[in-house]
C-alpha cells in the first residue's frame, strides 16, 4: 500500500505493468510488421495473378485475332470459287440465266 | 543478499533496456538513412533491377474494302531475339530453336556463337510456336511481343495495297501511301519484374491503344475478284503478256476494281519478280488505239459536228505529208457514228482536220488526259500529250486514233466515265474514307466533280454512237450483254518499239473500254490486254473480259436488264443451271 501510494504519488505507472506495456508495444510493432508484410506479398502475389489474367487475356484476343484472320482466308472468293468449281461441280451465275418471253410486257 | 541480488537483476534489466534501446535507435537511425537519406538512390537501383524501359508500338491499321472485308490485317506475332554471350551452350540451343523455326540450324548456330550482346533469331513467330521455344527455357533467348502483316486474301487486289517490309513499314501500294495513318503509335513504358524475374506486364494492355487507323476503300472483293478472274483468263487464253482492267462507278469515280495480271501473293512477295508489284493502271502509260477516237468524236460534236455529218474515208488509204494511214477495210463515205462503230483511222483523222488540232487538244486535255487525276497513288503517270502547238501534221492525224499519245488506264477509265455521267469528269475515288481504331470516322471522302468536260447531250450522242460499236456491224459485238445495252469502244495499238524508232512489228495493245447499261450507266469497266498472240483485235481479245465483268458485276450487284428485250421472268440468282 505504501508503494502504491509512492507510486500514485510520483505519477508513474506500477513496475509490475510497464513490462506488460512494453509487451505490448512490442506485439503491436511485431504485429504491424506481420500485417505489413502479409500486405506486401498479398499485393505482389495479386500483381502477379493480374499479370498472369492478362496474359491468358492477350492470348486469347491474339488466338481471336489469328481466327478472324484464318475467318477471311476461309470466306475468300478464290477458295470458295476453287471449292465450287472443283468439289461441287458448280459454276458461276451467268446472265444466261435470265429467260427471255416473247410477246409484250405485262 | 537477497538485496544484493535484486540490485544485479536491476543492473542487468537496465543494460539490457539500454541495449534493446540502443539497438531499436541504431534501426531507426539505419532505417532514417535507408529511407529517407538514400532513399532515392537506392529506389533507383532496385527499379534498374526489377524494371526496364522499353517503347513499345502500337498495331498497324487495317485495309478494308468498302463492305468492311479485310485486304489487309495484322495478326500477333512473337519476335525471337538472343544475347549470345549469354548462351552457355550455342550449338545444343541453336539445333533446338532450328528445328521448332524449321531454319538453317548451321547458320542460327554461327549468330549463337558470337560474343555479341544481342542479334535477332526471327520475326514474325506465332505465339504458339513462340510458347514452345520459351518452353526451352534457353537462357540468353528473348521474346518481344510484335505484329505480322497478313492479308488472308493473297492476291486479291495486292498490286493496289502493297504490302509492307520486316519492319512493318508499308513499301508499296496503298500500304506505303498511308503508311503514316495505318502505322501504330509509339510509347515509352516501364516492365516491372518480380523477385524470381517474372514480369508483371500489366501495361501491356495499353497497346490497343496505341493502334493505327484504318483505310475503307471503294473496292468491292466481288468485283474485284471477278475482274481478276475474267482479265486472267484474257491474258492466259491469248498467252498475252499482261494485262489490267479497271471498273468504275461513272456517277461517283468510285473504283470497284482494280486488276493486274500476271499477279503476287504480298505474304510472300520476295518470290515475285519487282515488276509485278507496280499498280501499272497509275503508273504505267500506253498508246490507247482506237479507244481515243470516242474523245475525238466528243470534241467534234462540242464543236457543233453532228452524228450524221458525212466524211470521205478515202477508200481505205490516206496520205499525211510523208505517211500513209490506212484503215482495216476499205470506206468512202462514213458518218461520224460510223467512224465510231467502224472504228476508221482515217475518219478520225479527218474529224481532227476538219475541228482543228487546239480543239481536239483542247478536249483531250479537258478529259484528263496529260495530267495526273491526284487518285492519291504514289507514283501516277500524268500520261504523254504534247501541246498541240508542237504537233506536226502526222501527229494531229495519230493523236485522233490514239498513237502518238499515251494515256494511264486509269486516265482512261476516267474519262470514259465522264462520258457515261452526261459530261463530268470526275476525281477517280479509291480511298473511302479513315476510320480510328475504335471505328469512328476520321475523314471521309467524297465524290468530287472536277470539272464539266462536254454537254449532256453531247454525252447522249455519243452513248449512242457507243452503243453502235457492240452492235452486229460493230467491232465489238463480243461485249454486248443480253438484255443490257451497252456502250464500249474498242482499241488496238501497236507498241512503241523499245530503242528504235517507230513501232514494234506483232507488238500490240488491246483495249475494250465502255459502259452499261446506256440510258443510265451503272458501271463502266476498262480492259487493257498487253502483247497478246495471234489475235490482237481489241474486240475479239479485251470485249469477252469486258462482258464477263460486266456482266458478272450486273449479276452481283442485282442490276436487272432493261426492258427493251420482253424479258418478264428472271432465274433468281445462284439457281441450278
Amino acid at each position: 500500500m505504501a508503494i502504491n501510494n509512492n507510486n500514485m504519488v510520483n505519477g508513474l505507472i506500477p513496475k509490475k505493468n510497464k513490462g506488460s506495456l512494453w509487451l505490448l508495444i512490442i506485439f503491436i510493432i511485431f504485429s504491424e510488421l506481420m500485417v505489413y508484410t502479409w500486405i506486401r506479398t498479398e499485393s505482389t502475389q495479386t500483381l502477379l495473378r493480374i499479370s498472369a489474367a492478362e496474359d491468358r487475356l492477350l492470348q486469347k484476343r491474339s488466338y481471336y485475332k489469328t481466327l478472324l484472320a484464318e475467318k477471311e482466308v476461309l470466306k475468300s472468293d478464290a477458295r470458295i470459287t476453287r471449292i465450287a468449281k472443283n468439289r461441287l461441280n458448280l459454276s458461276t451465275a451467268t446472265m444466261k440465266q435470265t429467260i427471255y418471253f416473247s410477246g409484250n410486257e405485262g | 543478499m537477497s538485496g544484493d541480488f535484486n540490485n544485479r537483476i536491476k543492473k542487468r534489466i537496465i543494460v539490457i533496456r539500454a541495449l534493446m534501446v540502443a539497438s531499436i535507435l541504431l534501426l531507426c537511425a539505419k532505417s532514417f538513412d535507408i529511407q529517407i537519406l538514400k532513399g532515392k538512390e537506392l529506389s533507383e537501383k532496385a527499379e534498374n533491377d526489377y524494371s526496364r524501359n522499353i517503347t513499345i508500338k502500337g498495331e498497324r491499321g487495317q485495309i478494308l474494302d468498302q463492305n468492311m472485308n479485310k485486304l489487309g490485317a495484322s495478326i500477333d506475332a512473337v519476335t525471337i531475339t538472343a544475347c549470345p554471350a549469354k548462351i552457355n551452350n550455342p550449338g545444343d540451343a541453336a539445333q533446338k530453336i532450328a528445328d521448332l523455326l524449321n531454319i538453317n540450324q548451321k547458320r542460327l548456330k554461327e549468330i549463337l556463337s558470337s560474343k555479341r550482346m544481342f542479334a535477332w533469331v526471327q520475326r514474325g513467330v506465332t505465339p504458339d510456336l513462340a510458347e514452345k521455344i520459351r518452353g526451352l527455357n534457353i537462357s540468353g533467348i528473348y521474346f518481344e511481343n510484335d505484329s505480322r502483316r497478313y492479308y488472308p486474301n493473297r492476291s486479291l487486289a495486292a498490286q493496289v495495297i502493297g504490302f509492307t517490309g520486316t519492319d512493318d513499314s508499308g513499301l508499296e501500294g496503298l500500304e506505303c501511301r498511308y503508311n503514316s495513318v495505318l502505322e501504330g503509335r509509339t510509347r515509352k513504358i516501364s516492365f516491372t519484374r518480380d523477385g524470381n524475374g517474372r514480369i508483371l506486364d500489366y501495361e501491356k494492355q495499353r497497346n490497343s491503344e496505341l493502334k493505327g487507323d484504318s483505310i475503307v476503300l471503294t473496292i468491292d472483293k466481288k468485283i474485284q475478284f471477278l475482274s481478276e478472274q475474267a482479265l486472267e483468263k484474257a491474258v492466259t487464253s491469248h498467252q498475252a503478256g499482261s494485262g489490267m482492267a479497271l471498273v468504275m462507278k461513272p456517277g461517283t469515280g468510285e473504283l470497284l476494281a482494280i486488276a493486274h495480271y500476271p499477279e503476287f501473293n504480298p505474304n510472300n512477295y520476295g518470290n515475285y519478280d519487282r515488276d509485278t508489284y507496280r499498280n501499272r493502271a497509275v503508273t504505267d502509260a500506253f498508246e490507247p488505239g482506237s479507244a481515243m477516237k470516242v474523245f475525238t468524236a466528243a470534241a467534234a460534236l462540242e464543236k457543233g459536228v453532228t452524228p450524221k455529218t458525212i466524211i470521205f474515208c478515202e477508200k481505205g488509204t490516206y496520205r499525211i505529208g510523208n505517211f500513209t494511214i490506212h484503215d482495216t477495210h476499205s470506206y468512202e463515205w462514213l458518218t461520224i457514228s460510223q467512224i465510231i462503230q467502224l472504228s476508221s483511222n482515217i475518219g478520225a483523222a479527218k474529224i481532227t482536220e476538219s475541228i482543228g488540232d487546239k480543239a481536239l487538244y483542247n478536249s483531250l486535255a479537258g478529259f484528263g488526259f496529260g495530267s495526273r487525276t491526284e487518285i492519291g497513288i504514289t507514283g501516277e503517270t500524268p500520261g504523254n500529250l504534247i501541246p498541240y502547238k508542237k504537233w506536226s501534221k502526222i501527229d494531229s492525224g495519230a493523236i485522233s486514233f490514239g498513237q502518238g499519245i499515251s494515256v494511264s488506264a486509269l486516265q482512261l477509265a476516267t474519262g470514259i466515265s465522264a462520258i457515261a455521267n452526261g459530261g463530268s469528269l470526275m476525281k477517280p475515288l479509291l480511298v473511302k474514307k479513315i476510320v480510328s481504331s475504335r471505328g469512328e470516322d476520321i475523314k471521309e471522302y467524297h465524290p468530287e466533280v472536277v470539272r464539266r468536260v462536254i454537254s449532256p447531250a453531247t454525252a447522249n450522242e455519243l452513248k449512242t454512237m457507243m452503243n453502235l460499236v457492240v452492235s452486229e456491224e460493230g467491232t465489238g459485238t463480243k461485249a454486248s450483254i443480253d438484255g443490257y445495252e451497252v456502250c464500249g469502244k474498242t482499241g488496238t495499238a501497236q507498241k512503241a518499239s523499245g530503242g528504235e524508232k517507230g513501232y514494234a512489228r506483232n507488238k500490240y495493245i488491246s483495249v475494250f473500254v465502255g459502259f452499261a447499261p446506256l440510258e443510265n450507266p451503272e458501271l463502266a469497266v476498262l480492259v487493257i490486254v498487253d502483247e497478246p498472240q495471234k489475235q490482237y483485235y481489241g474486240g475479239d481479245v479485251a470485249a469477252p473480259a469486258f462482258k464477263t465483268i460486266m456482266a458478272e458485276s450486273f449479276n452481283y450487284l442485282n442490276i436487272a436488264p432493261g426492258k427493251n428485250k420482253n424479258m418478264v421472268a428472271r432465274v433468281s440468282d445462284g439457281g441450278k443451271n
